[in-house]
């Protein structure tokens, strides 16, 4: 009798033993196609993004040295103009507000030939340009959670700022400002069908998003130099005069980086959930403070990370790949 | 050499095998201790067959959204997924979806798979308050009677998902009440308004065509 007990307990725990195993395994592999999907898209949005840059008269030095300050200004040269803005930075910078405390590590925005359009039948006219934007912000999903659904999900979500192409008012607005309520117009529980939120949610426990324009290989040669120059701090922004040379007295404004590096670090659903439960509903601190500023040390913050999640006991993977910016001209430069 | 035939050895045998058999008791507890055993282990084990096939076919919905949301981006064209409602032994719901390419000129879909039917029958996706999906501002053009085979003859009707290349799709319902749920066909009854102990809603958000999966 003793030795029959025995045995059921053993059998008992290994059952359990290999169901936990597997339920781990389901949710790791549902959780990564989330986060592959989001990244998919991501890749394949920021590729297509676009500058439409041209050669303008420079009237003066001023906010808008394309337009003469009276009739009588004379043109002093041309200058590469655009009125369309491609911008990575760290997210806290891009998005200050009340949502800034909930946002990590990286953002970047950009405007596309997205096609995007919020009238029924326009949806066949896939080369509007629309804006488009990325970034990681931690909190609920009460707002759009089914109601059935009776838990709270506290977790790092990766979120798609995706305005119509109606609502492009990146030629009515300073650089910069076209996107600036990307984190405060989320879906909210009184989300209608006439006003969609322009800022969705496209996966889970993603913890970490880091963007670091660059350009090729042959060109950080050719400069004897690191490949990320042109954003060392991760910060490049098309409408600012920066890293100027006297070769290049417009530096990188009004260009497209030929090449952007686009990692992402995501966790699986029962890592997020035993991570949520520790915490209840204030944001774990993943990323440690100060890390992904520099550029220099991208290898040894990835490893500060990874050895963070490991010590939290959360699975977790890597997703990383350098992109090919299709529209960008950066030839110009030498 | 010894006899193994002896009286003796014959003798020894004899008994040993009378004693080597089992009591009516011994049978009685072996026979008590395995009904214990399947009386506790049958809710378990068929729980988790019902699990099983839930998750299985959530998975199956999960990725022919996925599926469509793909071929409608990589081939540039609207791809859709077709939802057969129909009353299947006393059973009424969706039972089976199909991935079909349409075309918006014509409002033609020409189907691109065979169908899929959830758990071999023993999973139903239900309608009501669970599934508020295709509840409110159905375009005409989304649903209807059932005109392709074999569902045409199972008088079944459809609701229709479509895919566009810019990711977004047809519906027009907030994200809130863009779901759908799976349950068992245990736990099925007309107007389900309350979640069963086990079931798999899939969300899909009507803008970006984002599927997320909800369990219990």
């Amino acid at each position: 009798m003793v030795i029959l007990s025995i045995i059921l307990l053993v059998a008992v725990q290994v059952l359990g033993q290999t169901q936990r195993t597997w339920k781990r395994g389901v949710a790791r592999v549902e959780q990564f196609r989330e986060a592959r999907m989001a990244y998919e898209s991501i890749t394949q949005n920021v590729r297509q993004a676009i500058l439409n840059t041209y050669q303008a008269y420079q009237y003066n030095n001023g906010e808008t040295p394309t337009i003469p300050q009276s009739k009588t200004q004379l043109p002093t040269k041309y200058i590469r103009q655009s009125e369309l803005q491609f911008v990575t930075g760290q997210a806290q910078t891009l998005l200050p507000g009340t949502s800034a405390a909930m946002l990590v590590t990286h953002a970047m925005f950009f405007q596309a030939r997205l096609g995007l359009s919020e009238r029924d039948g326009y949806e066949g006219l896939n080369r509007l340009l629309c804006g488009r934007g990325y970034f990681i912000m931690h909190g609920s999903d009460d707002a759009f959670r089914p109601p059935h659904v009776t838990t709270t999900r506290s977790r790092f979500r990766l979120w798609e700022y995706r305005p119509p192409a109606e609502e492009n008012t990146v030629y009515a607005v300073k650089p910069g400002q076209w996107f600036n309520k990307a984190a405060t117009n989320v879906i909210s529980s009184g989300e209608t069908i006439d006003e969609p939120a322009d800022t969705r949610p496209i996966a889970e426990n993603i913890v970490a998003l880091i963007i670091s324009p660059q350009v090729t290989s042959d060109d950080a040669a050719y400069k004897k130099t690191k490949p990320w120059w042109i954003a060392p701090n991760y910060s490049y922004d098309s409408t600012k005069l920066v890293n100027t040379t006297s070769d290049s007295p417009q530096g990188t404004q009004h260009m497209l980086p030929p090449r952007v590096v686009v990692t992402l670090v995501a966790i699986d659903e029962a890592s997020a959930r035993n991570l949520a439960d520790r915490n209840e509903e204030a944001m774990p601190e993943l990323v440690p403070k100060g890390a992904f500023t520099n550029r220099d040390d991208l290898q040894t913050d990835l490893k500060t990370l990874e050895a963070k999640l490991r010590s939290e006991q959360l699975n977790y993977r890597v997703f990383s790949s350098t992109i090919n910016m299709r529209n960008s001209k950066w030839g110009l430069l030498r | 050499m010894k006899n193994i035939r002896s009286p003796q050895n014959l003798r020894r045998r004899v008994h040993r095998s009378a004693s080597t058999g089992f009591s009516l008791v011994e049978i009685v507890v072996v026979v008590a201790i395995v009904a214990l055993i399947f009386t506790f282990a049958t809710p378990y084990t068929l729980a988790a067959i019902q699990s099983a096939s839930i998750s299985s076919a959530g998975d199956s919905l999960m990725l022919k959204l996925s599926q469509a949301q793909q071929r409608a981006l990589t081939d540039n064209k609207p791809t859709g997924v077709d939802f057969f409602f129909y009353t299947k032994d006393g059973i009424t719901g969706c039972h089976a979806i199909q991935l079909i390419r349409y075309d918006p000129a014509t409002n033609q879909a020409t189907s691109i798979e065979e169908p899929v039917y959830w758990g071999e029958g023993r999973v139903v996706l239900v309608q009501g308050a669970l599934s508020p999906m295709f509840a409110s501002n159905v375009p005409a053009s989304s649903t209807g009677s059932a005109t392709r085979a074999p569902f045409k003859d199972l008088e079944a009707t459809f609701n229709r998902i479509i895919f566009y290349p810019n990711g977004s799709t047809n519906l027009r319902v907030p994200l809130r009440n863009a779901y759908l749920t799976l349950v068992s066909i245990n736990n099925y009854k007309e107007e389900l308004a309350d979640a069963p102990p086990n079931y798999y809603t899939v969300q899909l958000d009507p803008v970006t065509g984002r599927a997320h999966s909800y369990r219990p």
